[in-house]
């Protein structure tokens, strides 16, 4: 026999399953998932467009020795590196015109650039020793290809020249920038610029006598161009 | 007692009756059919947008096409650091019924690939309750770590968000 008790609970339970209360109600769900992806900025040295040049400056007779390297695979990331060398310069003597190319080939945008610069990294030449002034300095150019409002097609980047005076050999770049260029992906940028001896003449730059002792010297400098966007927090 | 007779008699009646044989009389019937339908609760994506960010961050992939019901994954960027990208939807009710409670979950990140880069950094308002054929918009919002490092690049997060629509108890 049932109890009182338990016939009156199953009468209660067969009210609400009856009037559903408590029961499921009819639902509809969306859901968003949404795959964010970190953008990337890759510079590359697609070459030099015109190459570097052997042919003597300004008129004169005697031609530099250039080569032109690029190590677009080293580097910080968002960064395009090459190395230019020079020799048989004379003090006051232009040469070894460059134009390189560089390449955005990331997803993002470069927004501005760096350029920093070793001068004979490593010191071996004789440059190294001269304490009071460097024998060489690199005049450079970036600007855009097509020129934009934002840059154009060529603007002065940097006058490596006495500010650098204690760069032969040192290991630590000196740089210039962030200059404001925005370069698309897919888009180029060109760079240009030539090396110069500092005259011997200019009094507190070059002694003759460390001007005689530069000598068969060699300009080697590791040229590092850096396109960064976003906040710039220095990484 | 019954005699034989009337015993014969009276199944004989019960068999005519059981059969309706000699008893046929004038009928009319009318049968009415009511159909009862339950109604219908269906939240739809109708639309997902940038709203917000650098004009190089776009929305692609998204799969299925719009309008759709359920889980609809999308891609977005590419992102920069410092940059918060908000993202628009567009939830409309294309059932029958209203939605007489709109409860949004799960705003979060489900995973990334690199430590500490990318961060949910909004989430819109949503509606407590959406009538049949109505829509409402709101926003969610994602920055990627202003200190993320050049190493990081190319790296990725998922974000998930639930809305969920009722009727009835």
């Amino acid at each position: 026999m049932m109890t009182k008790t338990t016939v009156v609970s199953l009468f209660a339970l067969s009210l609400l399953v009856l009037g559903g209360v408590g029961y499921a109600a009819f639902t509809s769900s969306v859901t968003g998932t949404a795959y964010f992806t970190a953008g990337t900025l890759t510079l590359g040295v697609l070459g030099p467009a015109y190459g570097t040049s052997n042919t003597p400056a300004g008129g004169d007779a005697v031609a530099p020795t250039c080569t032109f390297t690029p190590s677009s695979d080293s580097g910080p990331p968002g960064s395009a590196t090459f190395t230019l060398t020079a020799s048989n310069l004379y003090p006051g003597d232009n040469g070894c015109d460059f134009a390189v190319v560089i390449y955005n080939s990331g997803s993002l945008p470069a927004t501005s650039f760096t350029v920093s610069y070793l001068i004979n990294p490593g010191g071996t030449d004789t440059c190294r020793n001269i304490a009071t002034s460097g024998c060489y300095f690199l005049n450079d150019f970036l600007g855009s290809t097509p020129a934009t409002a934002e840059a154009p097609a060529s603007f002065l980047n940097n006058y490596l020249g006495p500010g650098a005076s204690y760069l032969p050999g040192s290991d630590t770049p000196v740089g210039s920038g962030p200059m404001s260029v925005t370069v698309q992906p897919g888009g180029t940028i060109l760079y240009t610029g030539y090396l110069n001896m500092w005259y011997c003449s200019a009094v507190n730059w070059i002694s003759p006598y460390t001007c005689s002792n530069a000598q068969g010297s060699t300009a080697s400098v590791l040229v590092t161009i850096t396109g960064s966007v976003g906040a710039d927090t220095g990484t | 007692m019954i005699n034989r007779s009337v015993a014969l008699s009276l199944l004989a009646m019960s068999l005519l009756i059981s059969t309706g044989v000699g008893y046929a009389a004038f009928t009319s019937a009318v049968t009415g059919t009511v159909a009862l339908g339950a109604g219908t609760l269906t939240l739809e994506f109708t639309s997902l947008s940038v709203s917000g960010g650098p004009s190089y961050t776009h929305i692609t992939g998204i799969t299925p096409s719009l309008p759709a019901t359920g889980t609809v994954s999308f891609d977005v960027g590419p992102v920069a650091p410092g940059d918060t990208i908000v993202i628009s939807y567009t939830v409309e009710n294309t059932g029958t019924l209203p939605a007489t409670s709109i409860v949004p979950t799960g705003f979060s990140m489900v995973s990334q690939s690199c430590d500490n880069v990318f961060f949910l950094s909004s989430a819109g308002l949503t509606p407590g309750t959406l009538a049949a054929g109505d829509s409402f918009s709101s926003t969610i919002g994602v920055t990627l770590n202003a200190a993320t490092p050049s190493n990081d690049q190319g790296c990725t997060a998922i974000f998930s968000f639930t809305l969920t629509g009722s009727i009835g108890s």
